[in-house]
């Protein structure tokens, strides 16, 4: 991200938190944030609902854990091996992040390795969020009158929109996109040029150059960078900001009992051993996700790939990100 | 806003194939209930004391220790109790009540009480039926559920207790059993959400954990 990016970022995160204080975080206890869920349903509400006692349980081993290191300081190792195992865990049921970066990966030509490390930056930066507000909770804002839970719900809200703009951004770019035969002879000139200016995800508004216009006929063209230019990765670190601004709740609870009773180092290992854990799993899906379009593609045929079947998924896919964000906002803001 | 729904049930549609998710609750709280009874047996009063999980009552004392010295004096915890009551009166104070099959309409309770025990927060609740409850025909049935799934309540037979006049009363505790609920569940919460996106619809009391007091 340039510089404006950076401060337009920062100006959001703060509003964000700001308007959310405002609208009086709620959980049914009025303490706390309760994490919005995207609903239950289809053939695996069964398996949820076991995912939920199990993580009922996790919570319960970790409590324990928590408890004999406050009264006796010894079981570290235990703690970060069951927070890692309640991370992958916790990646298999609810949370948006995996469906998040699946569909991304779905919507873009991800190579595998990219893929882990999309995922895994994700992930540990949804830690990085959780360790970095508990602190700064800690030492500049208790006694404030702010909760913890204002502050939780601030950066989930501030996910939601991201992850709005995210998918809108790759719908934009994916409907507007003739083909990919324009993609590498003129992205990155253009790049540069955008760059210069320090736009960020306005660049695509310019009117494109005239031989790639010539077929397409708008007059507002994306430029039809590909995720191997260097503006794709500056779209997959939007993708990685907007998913890893959310806190898991359990992660933030976890860190506020640590600094509570002195236990720092494990405060902080312990959450990112469960985003490690998240890490590992969400890759594993978006793997999955991203074989299960390159089998759709190969059964409908490898001339097809190139064209329709192929634009199709990745439509479906940017449009998807786009709708998880909207219903996670509005039941958000609902709330 | 129809269209909206439609629109967005249609998503739904879509999305559960690749995902669902389940609310899972932050917050555990062992709970204990006191069913009072009048010498003439009718039954007057429930009383709760819930016992917050260490982890949770932390942050409790983060979020309200005003004046920074990591305890909760009783201006404090009043705040504390006070954010409680007001929001769990949307919830029905956690708290369904049943004789006969039918739900017992009980008054607003006071103010809540709360204290802090070796980490702890206790918290007490006083929950008074609206007419005295006649318990010589049939037995009464309660829960104490959140229904948005945040806090999740245990309980069992040892935590019930009989006051006042106990003749014949006899406690028992059922629990859900997600292995039968399974089956037809999906749906009904699919639509159940965008009925009520902060997830506060009742899924049915098989969800949650029922005592039964019979004093028959």
């Amino acid at each position: 991200m340039n510089r404006s990016g950076w401060i337009f970022f920062s100006v959001f995160i703060v509003s964000a938190v700001w308007v959310a204080g405002e609208a009086m975080a709620q959980s049914s206890l009025g303490i706390g944030r309760n994490e919005q869920q995207l609903p239950t349903g289809g053939l695996f509400a069964g398996f949820f609902d076991w995912v939920r006692i199990q993580q009922a349980a996790f919570h319960q081993s970790i409590r324990e854990i928590l408890l004999s290191m406050r009264n006796e300081g010894s079981h570290f190792w235990a703690l970060i091996w069951i927070c890692f195992l309640y991370g992958v865990f916790h990646a298999i049921g609810p949370g948006h992040g995996k469906v998040v970066i699946s569909s991304y990966m779905v919507a873009n030509e991800v190579a595998v390795r990219r893929g882990i490390a999309i995922s895994m930056a994700a992930s540990v930066l949804q830690g990085l969020t959780a360790v970095v507000a508990i602190s700064f909770f800690v030492i500049a804002l208790r006694g404030s009158g702010i909760k913890t839970g204002d502050m939780a719900y601030g950066l989930e809200v501030a996910s939601y929109v991201g992850v709005m703009v995210v998918g809108l951004w790759l719908l934009w770019r994916k409907l507007f996109r003739k083909s990919h035969s324009h993609s590498h002879d003129h992205g990155h000139d253009h790049h540069h040029h955008d760059h210069d200016h320090g736009h960020n995800h306005h660049d695509h508004e310019h009117v494109g150059h005239g031989e790639v216009c010539d077929h397409c006929g708008h007059s507002h063209i994306p430029e039809p960078e590909t995720l191997t230019g260097k503006f794709g990765i500056r779209e997959a670190w939007t993708a990685i900001l907007a998913v890893g601004l959310r806190p898991c709740t359990g992660a933030l609870i976890v860190l506020v009992f640590c600094f509570a009773n002195g236990l720092y180092l494990a405060g902080i290992a312990s959450t990112f051993a469960m985003s490690i854990g998240t890490g590992i799993a969400v890759s594993g899906l978006a793997m999955l996700a991203v074989t299960a379009k390159n089998a759709a593609l190969k059964i409908s045929g490898a001339q097809a790939s190139i064209g329709w079947i192929n634009r199709i998924i990745e439509i479906a896919a940017a449009a998807f990100i786009f709708l998880i964000g909207l219903v996670l906002f509005v039941a958000a803001i609902n709330a | 806003m129809r269209l909206i729904k439609k629109v967005l049930l249609a998503g739904t549609a879509l999305m559960s194939l690749s995902v669902a998710a389940a609310a899972h609750p932050h917050v555990f709280i062992d709970a204990n209930i006191e069913i009072v009874r009048s010498d003439e047996g009718k039954f007057t009063e429930l009383r709760h004391v819930w016992r917050f999980d260490e982890l949770f009552s932390a942050t409790i004392i983060l979020d309200f220790d005003t004046d920074g010295d990591d305890k909760l004096n009783e201006a404090e915890l009043k705040v504390v109790t006070d954010t409680i009551h007001k929001s769990i009166s949307e919830f029905d104070f956690f708290t369904a009540i049943r004789v006969g099959g039918k739900p017992v309409d009980f008054y607003e309770p006071d103010e809540l009480k709360a204290y802090f025990e070796d980490g702890q927060m206790i918290m007490l609740l006083e929950v008074e039926p609206a007419k005295p409850q006649d318990l010589s025909k049939e037995p009464v049935r309660i829960s104490i559920s959140d229904t948005s799934f945040y806090v999740a309540f245990d309980y069992d037979v040892q935590n019930i207790s009989v006051s006042g006049n106990k003749n014949g009363c006899k406690a028992e505790v059922v629990h859900p059993n997600f292995d039968e609920l399974y089956a037809d569940s999906s749906q009904s919460l699919t639509e159940a959400f965008f009925d009520d996106p902060t997830n506060t619809a009742d899924l049915g009391d098989e969800y949650y954990s029922w005592a039964t007091i019979d004093c028959t």
